[in-house]
């Protein structure tokens, strides 16, 4: 058995930990600037969009990405003065969650591009994070991809039997169906995984490999 | 490899708790190293029976007419929820969808996981991980993200994560189920080097006669017929009856 093999599955490179502390500062920073400080937060912002462009991030795959992020977090920041009443700093308010949100959001994005995700998970072991955490967070990167492999399968079958035009009702109608599919469906895989583990000999204790 | 396991099944009546009757009665004994086919329709009770070899179901109910008092020995062990770990270090289940099976981010990983389960140090793993990878021809799949494999190098890396616990006994289900006949030659090249029992669900009757001295069909949760693979593969009638062939 090749020793290089077992040094290597347990050595975490050090740019990964600095990858990953570059990451938390940005967001720790992120976090600690409000709308007042507009200057720093905007420079803050130029740089994480120029470590995408560093990354090798293109415009359209950032844009997409956005696209879905930033309705998030506009609900969100909206959510406030809603709860609360407009007062007269409600827009800063809003503007600050949107910021905050948004620099934390692409300094997440960088750092799943520029590390792959198996170093970040033996990183976050080598920083004694709970077992628990991060394998749940192995676990969730694994499982996103066969959910939306079988999102696609769904959706395939959904326009095979679409013949012509349909309502929108008729589409969002079938929508939520689709949706509560995959909730069935992902409850089945989660008794059946747990079955698999339960197979290899898991007592409900996670044993970290470095 | 531990040395392979003896099986004994005793009047195994079982059903889900949703009300539906899976296994009726069925008995059957395993000698260690014997190779079984498991053959059946579609819902005949194979993958329900596989799952009691590891005791994995709530435990049935013990057959009434014997003094015995457990349904699924393993190596004369009761396989019930008390022996579960000695019973699932003993049987190795590979089972049908390898989407199920393989939950780690990376094939080394994966791997990994029954033998730190087993509560082994880590070089004793990196060792079962390498030497499993190996045998399965995945020797240079250890960091490859388990997302990024095809059907074939899935179904074979489950088997890896199996045998890295080293079982006396591999229990399959459908391990033939989709694969390519490339996919099939290596996975059956694979399973014909393992020198334990092998209880083999399938309804590859041509992997059947490749790899099985014997032949168990199961239809509608009952044991319909037990025999040797060339005895039991010459009977059409029989085939036909229990929807083995067209």
């Amino acid at each position: 058995m090749p020793d290089s093999r077992i040094s290597r599955a347990r050595l975490v490179p050090a740019t990964a930990f600095l990858k990953l502390a570059a990451s938390l500062a940005v967001v720790l920073t992120a976090c600690s600037l409000s709308w007042d400080s507009w200057p720093a937060a905007g420079a803050l912002l130029a740089v994480t969009l120029a470590a995408q462009a560093l990354a090798g991030m293109t415009l359209s795959s950032l844009a997409r990405r956005l696209a879905l992020f930033l309705p998030m977090i506009t609900l969100v920041a909206i959510s406030i003065p809603l709860s609360q009443g407009f007062t007269a700093s409600w827009m800063q308010v809003a503007g600050t969650v949107i910021l905050r949100g948004l620099v934390s959001f692409l300094a997440g994005l960088w750092l799943i591009r520029v590390l792959p995700f198996d170093t970040l998970v033996s990183a976050l072991y080598a920083l004694r994070l709970p077992a628990v955490v991060v394998a749940s967070l192995a676990m969730m990167h694994r499982y996103l991809f066969v959910l939306w492999e079988e999102t696609g399968r769904l959706r395939t079958a959904r326009r095979a039997r679409c013949l012509g035009r349909s309502k929108r009702i008729t589409q969002w109608l079938a929508g939520i169906s689709m949706v509560g599919m995959l909730v069935i469906r992902s409850l089945d895989r989660g008794h059946r995984i747990h079955r698999a583990m339960l197979a290899r000999g898991w007592d409900g204790h996670i044993r970290p490999w470095p | 490899m531990t040395s392979a396991v003896a099986i004994e099944i005793r009047q195994l009546t079982f059903a889900y708790s949703d009300g539906r009757n899976v296994l009726h009665d069925v008995s059957f004994s395993v000698s260690p190293g014997e190779r079984i086919a498991l053959l059946g329709p579609s819902g005949a009770g194979k993958s329900t029976l596989l799952l009691h070899l590891n005791a994995l179901l709530p435990d049935p109910p013990p057959p009434a007419s014997e003094e015995a008092t457990a349904c699924v020995l393993i190596d004369g062990l009761p396989a019930t929820a008390n022996n579960a770990n000695p019973i699932r270090r003993k049987v190795g289940l590979l089972f049908q969808n390898p989407e199920d099976q393989l939950f780690g981010s990376t094939v080394g990983r994966d791997v990994a996981f029954g033998p730190l389960n087993l509560g082994l140090d880590l070089d004793e793993v990196q060792a079962r991980v390498d030497q499993s990878l190996e045998d399965v021809g995945l020797e240079e799949f250890a960091d490859r993200d388990t997302v990024r494999l095809s059907l074939g190098e899935r179904k074979r890396a489950c088997l890896a994560g199996v045998l890295a616990c080293q079982p006396g006994c591999l229990a399959l289900d459908e391990p033939f189920a989709n694969l390519d006949p490339r996919g099939c030659r290596r996975l059956a090249d694979i399973l014909a080097r393992f020198s334990g029992t092998l209880l083999l669900a399938t309804h590859d009757l041509d992997a059947v006669r490749e790899l099985a001295d014997r032949i168990l069909v199961l239809d509608d949760g009952r044991l319909c017929a037990d025999g040797p693979t060339t005895t039991i593969l010459q009977d059409r009638q029989l085939l036909t009856d229990h929807g083995l062939v067209a």
